[in-house]
């Protein structure tokens, strides 16, 4: 079953304030994406592999085209209300971005509750849920009441796929989940990665290292093939 | 799923002589979102935001809205009268300047109840355990419920203005640079508060500022005001990351990096 559908979405940044100067990154994207499917981006260093996550999260707009996400109806993210997309946030694709972005002075332990708590989800048996996967990720329980933002790259970014791996979602969209992780971290950030594509959660990753995508992933989509060819 | 729409404007038009306040203003507001208005000072969003609220009578347009009681109504044709009660009763409007939402004559549980009284609550312990509930709420110390405004601090006051607000249980809440005067520490708490308090009893909220850090993280919409007019707007994080219009670039390659 289909879940995701790009057509004819093309991308391209105006930036009026540097002389009007266009940035033309992708061009006539058209494809489909499988219930359960996980799809490695892959291209070289600002092909825009980061573009297309974010564009599939809403967070930045498509010049043109349809980006369709099948819930249980059809909406194109590319032109949904406001509250559509927040909606499909919070219930239905998950995003772990390349970097931690929190409010200052929250605690781990709540900026993972969080997420629960918007789903919807949180109940008595949360926090020892909550706990079970914080330790899996070697974030040290020392560190649970305080906020991450002084804390190294690496652990940031396991509470950053703590914050997102507790929720319920049905589309992952994971921007180098395993970039600043140790080899021991990676490994058991892969096998949380495949248990959620046992339970059938569709993975959108980008992640550079090939033995980790021979692992996980099911297809691999090149972006080369999307260079607009008149930049 | 279904979320009401809650107020739909239209047209909105005001002028100040021959100035214009802001002008042809479209957007729809759903029940639970939070809308940031932004945009440099004379842009046209304070305005905006007192058309509104019924604070100013805007020279053309149409803004209908629809409560959780009573239908759909054309707010800027009703009479008068029921225009104060709807604003005294289902809106909330929290000031910059804490002192010009705040009775300065009257205790800190004396501001709270003021409002619950317009809409007929007299019980008196009812009335001071609300009160008190509030002060909790907003972490001010509910012990100082007997003292009077001008004994608090700056975000103190900001803290009682918003119990004072939310007490009543508005439907729409206007915020007009509600961290505006108050220095960066005592800002974050009150963000905080306004923030969980929202998620709480899920209010619908419009916020003016023209500070993006606030936008970014309390709303889920913004509208970017620029001469009168709305420029560019959508959702917070994708106006503020991929900003399309030139204005509204230059607003967010604009910030100073700590």
């Amino acid at each position: 079953m289909k879940i995701i559908e790009l057509k004819n979405v093309n991308k391209k940044f105006i930036l009026h304030n540097q002389k009007g100067t266009v940035l033309k990154v992708l061009k006539n994207i058209n494809l489909e994406i499988k219930t359960g499917e996980c799809i490695a981006l892959v291209g070289k260093s600002g092909i825009g592999k980061s573009t297309f996550l974010k564009m599939l999260y809403g967070n930045y707009l498509p010049s043109s085209g349809e980006i369709n996400i099948y819930n249980n109806n059809k909406i194109n993210i590319a032109n949904a209300l406001e509250h559509q997309i927040i909606n499909l946030r919070r219930y239905f694709i998950g995003y772990v971005s390349q970097f931690l972005r929190v409010l200052p002075r929250v605690p781990i332990i709540e900026i993972v509750s969080d997420t629960l708590k918007q789903q919807s989800l949180f109940d008595e048996h949360s926090l020892i849920k909550i706990k079970k996967l914080l330790s899996e990720l070697n974030i040290q329980e020392s560190m649970w009441n305080l906020s991450p933002l002084t804390f190294s790259g690496g652990e940031q970014q396991r509470v950053n796929l703590a914050k997102t791996l507790i929720g319920n979602y049905s589309i992952l969209l994971l921007d180098e989940p395993t970039a600043s992780l140790d080899d021991i971290n990676k490994s058991i950030v892969i096998d949380m990665i495949k248990s959620k594509l046992k339970k059938d959660v569709t993975i959108i990753v980008i992640v550079h290292d090939k033995k980790i995508r021979n692992e996980i992933c099911t297809r691999e989509i090149n972006l080369e093939k999307y260079i607009p060819n008149d930049n | 799923m279904n979320i009401k729409k809650i107020m739909h404007v239209e047209n909105l038009t005001h002028f100040y002589g021959n100035q214009i306040g802001c002008k042809n203003i479209n957007f729809d507001l759903y029940k639970g979102e939070i809308l940031g208005i932004v945009g440099e000072s004379g842009s046209g969003k304070s305005t905006l935001l007192k058309c509104l609220s019924g604070e100013i009578s805007p020279s053309a347009g149409k803004i209908n809205i629809s409560l959780d009681q009573g239908g759909v109504k054309d707010f800027l044709s009703l009479p008068e009268q029921e225009k104060r009660h709807l604003m005294r009763s289902m809106w909330g409007i929290v000031h910059q300047n804490p002192r010009d939402g705040l009775n300065l004559r009257i205790s800190a549980g004396g501001n709270i109840a003021e409002r619950l009284l317009n809409v007929s609550e007299k019980n008196y312990s009812f009335l001071r355990n609300t009160g008190k509930y509030w002060m909790k709420k907003t972490e001010m110390d509910p012990d100082r419920i007997d003292e009077f405004p001008l004994s608090f601090s700056g975000g103190m006051q900001q803290r009682l203005q918003i119990s004072k607000i939310l007490s009543s249980n508005p439907q729409i809440v206007f915020m007009d640079e509600p961290t505006g005067g108050l220095d960066v520490s005592v800002q974050a708490k009150i963000l905080d508060t306004i923030k969980s308090i929202v998620r709480d009893i899920n209010v619908t909220m419009i916020i003016v500022t023209h500070d993006l850090a606030v936008v970014r993280f309390l709303t889920d919409k913004l509208l970017v005001m620029k001469d009168g007019i709305i420029v560019e707007s959508g959702l917070t994080d994708r106006v503020l990351d991929d900003p399309q219009h030139s204005y509204t670039q230059l607003l967010t390659s604009s910030i100073l990096q700590v």
